[in-house]
């Protein structure tokens, strides 16, 4: 492989990324090999390993920090999915091994978002519950007040779930850095 | 290496190297290779990282007709190092109290 095939697929493996930091990282590469020097270029395409672990490592470092920054943000914790999705498939294993991760963390994902539909159904019907109250407040306040007490729970239990779905992506997502910490700690070249 | 890196200490050596002035990306990677075994490709999120924590800043130099970026750190990176150099003395005092008195130090 040259340096301008190793480039060329480290850019297409970072197509994923809001280009300013995609051109970032690219940047930082061309000037490691310049500094390298052109009699260097096969030790250093040795040493990063290949395009493919490059990338899943940035890919990598995006997911947690995402995790990190607000874990209870669902929108945040999207592209915290998002971007484990991409490290997984951009790193370098075996393909059998690539397929078992990807249906576990598939499953697993599926398992989150199925989650995720319960909790917004609750909080729905919460909502619905409680203006079913307010409309029957004066005709049948018993029965409004009872609506009102269902609405509450209903939106507790609901709040709850997402909270528990909060917890499930950090978690996941820290295994992802550990993951990677191990392997980055683990072998060399 | 016996040891694993965690990116703890990584951190803390990159803050280490650059206290002691503005390096680039080749050779902060270099410096570091002496001391540990990492992958080339390793250092760049962990730059990434501190440039986002607000411990480096970046500045460009011409050099041979290109761009050199070279990495600064800032006054909260030299406090967040001066933390990590706290944190290393407890943990070894706590590791060569384990290890016994085969330590010269």
């Amino acid at each position: 492989m040259t340096r301008a095939q190793f480039m060329n697929e480290l850019r297409e493996r970072l197509d994923r990324l809001p280009s300013d930091e995609r051109e970032e990282a690219l940047a930082y590469y061309e000037e490691y090999f310049d500094e390298a020097g052109v009699d260097h270029e096969q030790d250093v395409i040795r040493e990063l390993g290949s395009p493919a672990s490059v990338a899943s490592r940035i890919y990598a470092d995006r997911a947690v920090k995402a995790a990190r920054a607000s874990p209870h943000n669902p929108r945040k914790g999207l592209s915290a999915i998002w971007f484990i999705l991409l490290a997984i498939f951009a790193a370098p294993l075996a393909l059998p091994a690539i397929a078992g991760l990807i249906g576990v963390f598939i499953a697993i994902l599926a398992t989150i978002f199925g989650i995720g539909i319960a909790a917004i159904a609750l909080l729905v019907g919460g909502i619905v519950t409680f203006i079913s109250g307010f409309v029957g407040l004066f005709s049948m306040p018993a029965t409004a007040l009872v609506m009102f007490g269902a609405a509450f729970i209903l939106w507790g239990i609901g709040k709850i779930i997402f909270a528990i779905m909060g917890a499930m992506l950090s978690l996941m997502s820290q295994f992802i850095s550990w993951l990677f910490d191990r392997s980055a700690g683990g072998y060399h070249g | 290496m016996l040891f694993s890196i965690n990116s703890g200490l990584l951190d803390a050596c990159v803050l280490a190297i650059l206290s002691r002035g503005d390096e680039y990306g080749y050779r902060l990677t270099q410096e570091v290779k002496q001391v540990m075994d990492i992958s080339e490709s390793t250092l760049y999120p962990v730059l990434r990282r501190l440039l986002k924590n607000g411990w480096l800043s970046t500045y460009d130099e011409p050099w041979q007709g290109r761009n050199r970026r070279y990495y600064r750190i800032t006054g909260e990176g030299l406090t967040q190092h001066k933390l990590y150099v706290q944190e290393w003395k407890e943990y070894r005092a706590r590791i060569d109290g384990i290890f016994g008195g085969d330590i010269q130090t």
